[in-house]
């Protein structure tokens, strides 16, 4: 079907306003956090990295990165190994309660996460769990578990029952088939499901916000740095951390595209 | 492969001492199996030879996948055993059965090479590497893929993944090789062409092949004998002229290739020979090999299974049955024609005739008189 040229244009024009309007916004941070800016007046020829020195130079943001990334690492080893077994369990556990389990795991993604966030915080404080980097893990993999999960059960789902007929008919024992034909056919579900985790992991607010102790995330810095006033390094902080979830992004749709 | 080769294993040589075709390999005695309340199979009785090529052959849902999986230790009877040499294998697991499956969608590993998929069952049996190597080179030799060593599945043909799947089981050297229509993906003339192959295959490496098929034409073709599975039960075991010569019923005669089924009553006996009273007149049969059809009563309905390609156009005096008609049909396809008679009795069913087109040439045409003649060696009564 092809338009007729008025609303083929009217469409065009429509599309690219509605970009400009809801994302340039993000393009103007990315393009600001590389010039000095007074007022609301920018100096063009002022084109540089000194924010992001300036950025790095604050020791509280070097600090908040490195937790960031303890936070990510964290919950993508644990929603991994977990969304693995609890995927294994649903498939071969045979249990009658796997549709339940199935459920309960999938519910926090779809609850606001200032419920998910608060219902731990008063379980941490009642139970008296001090509250650190450990229970923002805990809140992140609450959170992305339903995704890594459902990326990993679903691969598992797809794997035909003859390859593992297959290996035993070869002479291959259970677990010789489990090393070499069900965890390689895993691998790559794992790593993609791996990447969305520390993608989730890494830009997460609100959660993390209710259950961190003293210690700051990248995303919590930035709110405690707009609290205080806008500064330039804002810019820097936004961009970098919009840059980190587009490349996250791509790695993630690149691998879950499956294989010709 | 030279006549005698003196690289080859001690085993290899072995198993190329000729074989008696009559020692019983594996045994199937008095196997059932149900699913969930539906009877699959119903007191199966087979016995495979050592080197033969035995074919299961059935319509789809007659059991014959089931019989296979059996075999394979992927499921196991509800009743009867499984005799490996003698020996019970019923409780013995998939891996330690001294079998090996050519599944039907091949089930290649996706994330291994052809030699991964090859070495596989050697490197499970913990196989030095370099023992497994040439092991695994030979097998490819074996099956015409030298050199797609690195190649993975998604880059072959379906031929090709069917050979890979082949040497992966050749690698092991089974003393039995199950394949579960494994030429069903194919085209036809790569079908044919493997037929061939696989058949040939089997002859070199002596080693006993059961398959698996739908197709009586695949079945004919390659196998040393044929077991015709019925809904759940056996109908008739033996070497593809039997199945095809000697039906034992109905089915059968249907199953192979194309038969005409003269409805009568049995008549009188005489010395080998038997007597059925049909719309067509009175029909001599042949009843060599078959007791129960020279004792069974007068007067049972039987039906006489007759080829096409037995019937004689204008029968010398040598031929026991003769009948007269009009040639209702005449089809040309190729080297033979068939002709369609309708004999003269009044409710006599139509006649199928198969003539070298040659023959049929000879000024056969629609609406014409002519008699057709049978010996009574070349039909046969059926009782079920």
């Amino acid at each position: 079907m092809t338009f007729p040229w008025p609303v083929a244009w009217a469409l065009r024009a429509f599309a690219g306003l509605v970009l400009v309007i809801l994302y340039g916004p993000l393009a103007v941070a990315v393009v600001l956090s590389f010039f000095d800016q007074t007022g609301t007046s920018v100096d063009w020829s002022s084109f540089g990295l000194q924010w992001y020195a300036k950025l790095f130079a604050n020791r509280g943001i070097g600090e908040a990165l490195v937790n960031t990334f303890i936070v990510g690492a964290g919950t993508v080893v644990t929603s991994v190994v977990l969304g693995t077994v609890f995927a294994l369990y649903f498939q071969y556990g045979g249990s009658p309660w796997r549709g339940l389990h199935r459920a309960i795991i999938v519910t926090p993604f779809l609850l606001p996460p200032i419920v998910t966030g608060l219902s731990l915080l008063i379980f941490f404080r009642e139970v008296g769990v001090p509250r650190s980097l450990l229970t923002v893990v805990i809140g992140h993999t609450l959170l992305v578990l339903a995704l890594v999960y459902r990326t990993i059960l679903q691969r598992l789902q797809s794997l035909s029952p003859q390859l593992i007929e297959a290996s035993y008919d070869l002479g291959a024992t259970r677990a010789y088939t489990f090393r070499r034909v069900l965890l390689p056919h895993l691998a790559s579900a794992a790593v993609a499901a791996g990447v969305l985790a520390f993608a989730l992991s890494f830009d997460e607010t609100l959660i993390t916000l209710l259950v961190t102790g003293s210690d700051n995330t990248l995303p919590l810095r930035l709110w405690a740095m707009v609290r205080t006033g806008f500064t330039p390094d804002m810019n820097a902080l936004i961009t970098l951390i919009l840059a980190a979830t587009a490349a996250l992004s791509v790695a993630v749709i690149s691998l879950v595209r499956p294989q010709p | 492969m030279g006549a005698i080769d003196i690289t080859a294993p001690a085993a290899a040589n072995q198993r190329q001492a000729p074989l008696s075709m009559s020692r019983p390999l594996l045994v199937l005695e008095g196997i059932e199996k149900g699913f969930g309340g539906a009877q699959v199979l119903h007191g199966i009785d087979l016995t495979i030879n050592d080197g033969e090529f035995l074919t299961v052959l059935g319509a789809s849902g007659s059991g014959k996948t089931t019989v296979l999986r059996l075999i394979g230790g992927f499921t196991e009877p509800s009743a009867g055993r499984i005799l490996f040499e003698g020996a019970d294998i019923v409780s013995v697991p998939a891996y330690r059965r001294p079998v090996n499956t050519v599944f039907q969608d091949y089930a290649l590993f996706p994330h291994l090479t052809v030699a991964g998929n090859v070495a596989y069952g050697l490197e499970a049996r913990g196989t030095a590497r370099d023992v497994l190597r040439p092991k695994v080179a030979e097998a490819l030799e074996r099956v015409a893929l030298k050199g797609f060593d690195a190649r993975y599945p998604s880059q072959l043909s379906g031929g090709q993944r069917q050979r890979v799947a082949l040497a992966r089981a050749l690698v092991l050297e089974p003393r039995l090789i199950l394949l579960d229509e494994p030429l069903g993906a194919l085209d036809a003339a790569l079908r044919r062409q493997m037929q061939v192959f696989l058949k040939q295959l089997q002859r070199e490496i002596r080693t006993t092949f059961l398959l698996v098929t739908h197709d009586q034409e695949e079945a004919i073709v390659m196998s040393d004998r044929i077991c015709v599975l019925d809904a759940g039960r056996i109908a008739q075991i033996g070497t593809p002229h039997e199945l095809y010569y000697r039906p034992a019923s109905e089915y059968i005669a249907r199953f192979f290739g194309d038969n005409n089924l003269i409805e009568g009553r049995l008549g009188p006996s005489a010395a080998a020979v038997r007597f059925v009273e049909t719309a067509a007149g009175r029909l001599m049969v042949s009843t060599k090999d078959q007791s129960d059809v020279a004792e069974a009563p007068t007067g049972t309905p039987v039906k006489i299974a007759l080829r096409p390609e037995a019937i004689q156009v204008a029968p010398g005096s040598e031929f026991e049955n003769h009948l007269s008609g009009t040639i209702r049909d005449v089809t040309f396809a190729g080297a033979i024609s068939q002709i369609v008679i309708q004999p003269s009795g009044e409710t006599a069913r139509p006649l199928t005739i198969k003539l070298a087109s040659r023959a049929a040439g000879l000024g056969l045409s629609r609406g014409q008189p002519i008699s057709a003649g049978w010996r009574s060696a070349d039909c046969r009564i059926l009782l079920r």
